[in-house]
């Protein structure tokens, strides 16, 4: 029976947001209704009408409902801002992308030596790269819209992930300046035979800001 | 002859805190007393006694906390605060002085 009052509890919040409050008024509800139909049960009445008297003095919990909506803002600004500093850096990028083309086209056509040209184009659409990578690795992945233990745990692992995901980022930059700056230094000084050196000098680095980062987080 | 449910339905705050002066209550509680005291004339709808507590509770005049239930599902319990109690006390007032002069004039 108890089973049947909370279904029929369910069924008329089933318009609202499924938060902390919301549960909490349910079960507010259904305690109480419970207690009611016991109390019914015991003057006598029989279990099919105590259920109806029941549900039928809940009355129109649209007042309710409508409140618990009220005060579940999904924060829709933050949504929109996150996807505007989304729109904005992939736009830059794209830009910076085209215009290394550009680059290569107007300092080959100004016979600039090849090196120059092949500079300007790494140099270009490696700090493009490098802004893609950064912006995509670190944006929030969760926040928190409802006051509920779920989405603390989320917020908690999100926050978790976030590091991991800056710590990827940070890799993900070293490597690709790594490539660039071996590219070009080899190219213009050709110095082919020492320059791979520089991935050692890569490796060390990364591995001291891994190390940094351990440091910080205990 | 019936009630002027709402007139009474004015005082359905006043009257959840006339209930929490005596003692922490919940809703079933609360409304079962009305019942009992009003001889089954008068009964406060569920939606509406859920809607005062949550305004009661945001306004900071009542707190609630869980406690057991009779089958073992949680119960929320309320209780009055300080300023619950004054805000009682200025309503009981007002209700004296407008009683008043109702009483004269009608």
């Amino acid at each position: 029976m108890n089973e049947k009052i909370r279904k029929e509890v369910n069924t008329l919040f089933e318009s609202a947001p499924n938060t902390k409050r919301a549960n909490d008024l349910k079960d507010e509800i259904i305690s109480n209704a419970e207690d009611k139909y016991e109390d019914l049960l015991k003057q006598g009445k029989k279990e099919e009408e105590a259920f109806k008297t029941v549900i039928d003095e809940i009355g129109d919990v649209n007042e309710l409902v409508e409140e618990l909506n009220k005060n579940n803002p999904i924060h829709k600004e933050y949504v929109g801002e996150a996807r505007k500093k989304t729109g904005l850096t992939v736009s830059i990028c794209v830009g910076l992308y085209i215009l290394s083309l550009i680059a290569v086209i107007v300092l080959d056509e100004l016979s600039m030596p090849d090196f120059i040209s092949a500079s300007a184009f790494l140099a270009l659409a490696g700090l493009s790269t490098c802004i893609l990578i950064y912006h995509f690795m670190t944006r929030p992945k969760y926040t928190k819209y409802e006051d509920t233990m779920v989405e603390e745990f989320k917020e908690w692992k999100g926050k978790k992930d976030k590091n991991k995901e800056l710590k990827k980022a940070i890799d993900s930059i070293i490597w690709t300046l790594t490539v660039i700056i071996y590219l070009l230094v080899s190219f213009t000084f050709g110095i082919w035979y020492i320059s791979w050196i520089i991935f050692l000098i890569a490796t060390l680095i990364e591995n001291i800001i891994h190390l940094l980062f351990k440091l910080g987080e205990e | 002859m019936s009630i002027r449910a709402d007139v009474i339905r004015g005082h359905t705050e006043t009257i959840i805190l006339a209930h929490l002066m005596k003692g922490n209550s919940y809703g079933y509680e609360i409304n079962k007393s009305i019942k009992e005291k009003t001889n089954n004339k008068y009964e406060l709808n569920d939606a509406t006694l859920y809607c005062a507590f949550r305004r009661l509770e945001e306004a900071g005049y009542i707190t609630s906390f869980w406690g057991e239930g009779n089958s073992g599902a949680r119960r929320r319990y309320y209780s009055i605060t300080n300023e619950g109690i004054e805000f009682y006390k200025k309503n009981i007032e007002e209700w004296n002085l407008t009683k008043e002069l109702i009483d004269k004039l009608i």
